[in-house]
């Protein structure tokens, strides 16, 4: 069982400062926040990589070769003349692949967001309501038992409440 | 450093409590609000949308279905009526919601952040009932089957080569990106109401908001996979419109075969999707009382959009007449002087010209700009105008073919102006239940607002 340390922060600011702290003592730490605050966050945790990129490349170049393979392999199996027009060409065959070139790449997109994000997860996870309001929450892993420590570098960069979570 | 837009000031200011959490609980609840506190009005537009969309739209295609396309207007050559005209004005009307507010993100454009969830939701509202209509124009609505390129015992695979094809490919395409992006834009306000409410509607968010906590890990995650999004729906709302003008331009009729027709058709779309918009946040904004959130500066900003729009629609429709004119081509100059001389095309004619290219330049004056109701008799008056555009493209081209012989003049039935009618009821509709069930305004990226111009 990991305890989660959860402080509750008003202010941006007082949590980057118990961040900051609480990092160079080696803690586990990650936020929770109403807005979206990764330029904030980004150099103290770390700038993350983004292999979404690769998977929405793989996906687009997938979508563009099965385009092309389904404009070109059925009117060849299945010939349907047409009153002595070509039985495949060239335009059909751009304009479809283009299609499912964005297509596979929107599609290839959303499942590396289900990939990295761990998103859908219905477990219990440490979390405040509040986060989703106004506040943000520090979450300190503190997997040694050291939560008077955690607290007070929390209390003094100004967290308004502090409690543990266990999950 | 992300900049803010003018529209929180009047928040701020209003707010007793000067702080952060203060104002980021107000928007909270002054959205949710509008998802939970519906007076006897939205009640009863939501029923009036409903009986309208059952009455006009239902009642009239089960007699059709019935009874077979012979009770429309609809008759050799002219194959195509206001069923081909609404799905081309639908189409259009998706075009600046999504498209825009993907342009507007890329861009990192303040003003988008209080009404790109509804034009997002325009869109896929529209896109919807255009392809609704696919239905309603086939005389057998249960053989659409054919259409999807599944391997079969017959032996036969769809046309590939079919503009027709390509509209299954690109409307498609478009439908589900559109879902997507505004789905996943919507999933941290999605979370905000799930806290904030109890009962059936908690199960129904809990769900809906996959279990977004806001951590910063999946405000990255979102964040990048988001802005994919964006980059790959530019491109396919321009591939959709274009698409959409191939179902007229890659055929050999006089009229239609104009290789002006994918800008024409784009522009137009984006010109009538602004339009919608403005309509749609100007309604928004008196129903839901969100004068705080909604400003007479976005009001502004997109109208600054139109009249550049206009002036380039009009530019283009100039060019297609004069190219059509140049090109001297007998079959070419009759549709012409049919189009452009011929009651009632003519007069119809002059009243597009009228709504989209005259109206329109009244929007150079900064007073009509900021004045709402202003906007919105000029945006009605450009959707009008787009409408009729659309409808003199498709029914003068059709109703002269190259023989006389061939000659028909065609009228909508009523049926076909009853369906047309319940196509807004229906849209209406959506948008109706769109506002009680979803943040119609983004929660998180209003509370962005408030929180740089606090730091300022």
């Amino acid at each position: 069982m990991v305890e989660t340390v959860i402080g509750q922060f008003e202010d941006l600011e007082n949590l980057l400062h118990a961040g900051r702290q609480l990092k160079e003592r080696g803690y586990q730490i990650s936020t929770l926040s109403p807005v979206s605050i990764h330029e904030q966050i980004e150099p103290l945790l770390g700038e993350k990589k983004n292999p979404i990129r690769y998977l929405t490349f793989t996906g687009a170049i997938t979508g563009f070769v099965f385009g092309i393979l389904l404009t070109t392999i059925p009117p060849v199996l299945y010939p349907l003349p047409r009153g002595g027009r070509p039985i495949f060409f060239i335009p059909p065959i751009v304009i479809l692949s283009y299609e499912t070139t964005i297509l596979f790449g929107v599609l290839f997109t959303l499942v590396g967001f289900v990939l990295f994000s761990g998103l859908p997860s219905f477990k219990r996870k440490p979390y405040i309501p509040e986060a989703m309001v106004g506040s943000y929450a520090l979450l300190v892993e503190n997997p040694a038992e050291k939560y008077k420590e955690i607290e007070k570098i929390m209390v003094e960069a100004g967290a308004g409440k502090v409690h543990r979570d266990e999950n | 450093m992300k900049t803010p837009s003018v529209q929180v000031n009047r928040l701020i200011m209003e707010s007793k409590e000067n702080s952060q959490r203060a104002l980021y609980e107000k928007v909270n609840q002054d959205i949710v609000d509008t998802m939970t506190q519906s007076g006897s009005h939205y009640y009863l537009a939501l029923g009036l949308s409903f009986f309208g969309f059952i009455v006009f739209w239902i009642i009239p295609w089960i007699y059709q279905l019935i009874t077979g396309q012979g009770l429309t207007g609809l008759n050799t050559p002219s194959v195509w009526g206001i069923y081909l005209v609404n799905f081309v004005f639908w189409i259009g009307i998706s075009h600046s919601g999504t498209l825009l507010s993907a342009i507007l993100f890329i861009t990192e454009t303040p003003w988008r952040r209080a009404i790109y969830r509804s034009a997002e939701a325009m869109t896929f509202f529209s896109v919807l009932t255009a392809a609704f209509f696919i239905f309603v124009h086939m005389g057998r609505p249960w053989n659409f089957y054919w259409l999807v390129p599944l391997p079969n015992f017959r032996y036969l695979w769809v046309n590939f080569s079919s503009p027709l094809m390509f509209d299954v490919f690109a409307i498609g395409t478009y439908m589900t990106s559109s879902a997507i992006f505004l789905y996943f834009g919507s999933i941290p306000d999605l979370a905000a109401v799930r806290d904030r409410v109890t009962g059936w509607r908690k199960t129904i968010y809990t769900t809906l908001a996959l279990g977004w906590r806001g951590t910063d890990f999946e405000w990255h995650w979102l964040f990048r996979a988001y802005t994919f999004f964006a980059v790959l729906i530019v491109p396919l709302a321009v591939s959709v419109h274009s698409i959409v003008s191939w179902d007229f331009a890659l055929s050999n009729v006089a009229g239609f075969a104009e290789t002006i027709f994918a800008p024409y058709f784009v522009v137009g779309a984006v010109y009538s999707g602004s339009a919608g918009i403005i309509t749609l946040i100007a309604i928004l904004r008196k129903t839901l009382k969100m004068e705080k959130y909604i400003t007479p500066d976005h009001f502004n900003k997109v109208n600054m959009l139109l009249v550049a729009l206009s002036l380039i629609w009009t530019y283009i429709n100039i060019l297609e007449i004069m190219t059509s004119y140049y090109a001297n081509n007998i079959f070419e100059n009759d549709i012409l002087a049919y189009r452009l001389w011929t009651p009632p095309y003519s007069y119809l004619f002059r009243l597009m010209i009228l709504l989209n290219s005259v109206f329109p330049l009244l929007l150079i004056f900064k007073k009509v700009r900021f004045s709402i109701t202003l906007s919105v008799l000029i945006s009605l008056g450009i959707n009008v105008g787009m409408w009729l555009e659309r409808y003199l493209i498709i029914a003068p081209s059709l109703s002269r073919k190259f023989l006389p012989y061939m000659w028909h003049n065609y009228f909508p039935s009523w049926i076909e102006i009853s369906i047309t009618l319940g196509s807004f009821c229906f849209f209406t509709m959506l948008f109706l239940l769109f506002v009680k069930f979803w943040p119609s305004v983004s929660i998180y990226e209003v509370k962005e607002d408030c929180g740089i111009l606090l730091k300022k």
